[in-house]
């Protein structure tokens, strides 16, 4: 227990590049900003209550990250209103070379290795999913993947009974619980919302004057900045995120099965609304590469450390200006400690709400797929647990 | 829901004239889709991490219920055996209302009528072949 919160803490809390710190302890840096330029006996304090302020925002946004999905699951179950569905494990038909090979790939099972308690078959739950009396059926093959609490499938098909194409898209959405997306995912939405609101919330405290107000606006530019750059990453990896997911799905076919893909991957690949034709023949050609050498090239096209020099430059730009910025801070720190209390008292119970309504959904999500809530006579109802066997 | 006996000949000609779509439906959809006659509704997974089958979902349940509708018009009509395929492909085409009409790409309805009408005949002429799908005129004969 006790090595699983270093680890967690280590992994997530602790910033390991400027970027990570400035989009995840923004207040802090202000407030050991202001310690600096107006060394007082309370900027100690400050400095505490300001990182616990950046914790609750960085909760704030996790929980928004995982209802994001979690609501769209409500929603997609919601629509599907009186479907059958049918759990499959996994176990069920993944050899153990394949379990092997899904372990060596899975960030979840790494995360286990830091004492962490995840086990990746554990987080994927597959349900079949059976027409009912409205005719209703999935537009899509869908995984929702909440950021370590697991994925849920509804699939159409069982995996063993499906063809090629089906095998292959199944394999490809099991390809997107590994978890390496879910760290990005969950970074890219964040975004610079924590810097932004520590810049607001400044706006309140900071004594006007040209100087102030020429570094606000140089904070607001550097903010900017890493909105775009963070923007065009998040469309760069949605289609990397593709890839990977293809090249994990053509390990789990056979070679002819592979070859097969490989030579209708431009039709078989349905057209996704989201990307270009351009990308969808680039998603094509990776898949052609991909099986004829069993190489992999999306890290080829990742740039990461372009990326890195990039976010780096700017997130190190944005804390000098942070730090530049709180010299012009007007108030006492008896004032901005009273004030920033009342707002961590609200913003943790706003995260305990939060969380309360998010876990909430999570039982009616549990319950339409064992059946105990059921769609009857146009609503929802209640079941009472029909006794199995 | 459709009339049993006629799910393999949807199942054939949908096969046939939408070959991508039908593979990256699945058996699953593709045998409700063609159980109701092409009148199901998709439920969006916006949201999730997905696959979009929704367009050769749509595609597919487009073209079960344009099949669905010429198949029973063949049947009902009295003297449809005395006339030769693209005469039966015009009629029906003409039976067909607009909606049923914008649903699909000319060139792709015309594709689907000339294969549905090809297997309606070629069920017809085989030996020992379903009653179900023959002409009301050569059914008679």
């Amino acid at each position: 227990m006790l090595r699983a919160t270093l680890s967690s803490l280590w992994l997530f809390a602790i910033p390991k590049e400027p970027f990570g710190l400035v989009l995840l302890y923004p207040a802090t840096i202000l407030a050991a900003g202001y310690h600096f330029w107006h060394s007082s006996q309370q900027g100690l304090r400050l400095i505490g209550l300001a990182a616990l302020w950046d914790f609750s925002v960085g909760a704030w946004l996790m929980i928004a990250s995982l209802a994001k999905r979690r609501n769209a699951l409500v929603a997609a179950l919601v629509e599907l209103k009186d479907c059958e569905y049918t759990p499959v494990g996994l176990e069920q038909f993944i050899t153990a070379e394949q379990t092997t090979f899904m372990h060596k790939m899975s960030t979840l099972t790494y995360l286990g290795t830091w004492g962490l308690p995840i086990q990746h078959e554990d987080s994927v739950e597959i349900y079949l999913v059976s027409i009912g009396q409205s005719a209703t059926i999935p537009d899509s093959l869908g995984s929702f993947n909440l950021p370590f609490l697991g994925a849920t499938l509804l699939i159409r098909d069982h995996p063993e009974d499906a063809e090629v194409s089906e095998r292959f898209f199944f394999w490809h959405e099991i390809g997107h619980t590994l978890g390496a997306e879910f760290a990005l995912q969950s970074g890219l939405f964040k975004g610079v919302k924590s810097p932004l609101t520590a810049l607001v919330l400044s706006l309140f405290v900071l004594g006007w004057n040209a100087y102030s107000l020429v570094v606000l606006l140089m904070c607001f530019v550097a903010i900017g900045s890493l909105f775009v750059l963070l923007a065009q990453r998040r469309t760069f990896q949605r289609i990397v995120s593709e890839m990977r997911a293809d090249e994990f799905a053509l390990k789990f076919l056979s070679p002819e099965d592979a070859r097969y893909i490989e030579a209708h991957s431009e039709k078989l690949l349905p057209i996704d609304r989201e990307f270009s034709e351009r990308e969808h023949s680039h998603r094509a050609t990776n898949i052609r590469r991909f099986v004829r050498s069993g190489k992999s090239f999306v890290d080829d096209q990742l740039n990461t450390t372009t990326f890195f020099v990039q976010s780096a430059l700017l997130a190190t730009s944005l804390i000098g200006w942070m730090v530049l910025l709180s010299r012009y801070i007007s108030y006492s720190p008896q004032m901005m400690i009273r004030n920033l209390k009342w707002l961590l008292l609200v913003m943790i119970i706003a995260n305990c709400a939060r969380y309360v309504f998010f876990y909430g959904k999570g039982f009616f999500v549990d319950f339409i797929l064992s059946g105990r809530i059921r769609w009857i006579d146009g609503k929802f109802k209640l079941q009472r647990p029909v006794p199995r066997g | 829901m459709q009339n049993p006996d006629d799910s393999p000949l949807l199942d054939s000609v949908l096969r046939e004239v939408f070959p991508d779509a039908c593979s990256q439906v699945g058996k699953a959809n593709l045998r409700d889709i063609i159980a109701r006659k092409g009148q199901v509704q998709f439920a969006s997974m916006e949201g999730a991490s997905r696959l979009d089958l929704s367009l050769a979902l749509t595609l597919l349940a487009s073209g079960a219920a344009i099949a669905s509708h010429v198949l029973t018009f063949i049947k009902n009509s009295k003297d449809i055996g005395s006339k030769s395929p693209p005469e039966i492909i015009l009629q029906s085409k003409i039976s067909l209302s607009p909606e049923l009409m914008d649903k699909l790409e000319p060139a792709t309805l015309d594709k689907l009528l000339a294969a549905l009408v090809s297997r309606t005949q070629m069920n017809t002429s085989a030996p020992g072949s379903d009653d179900a799908h023959k002409l009301p005129n050569q059914q008679r004969l």
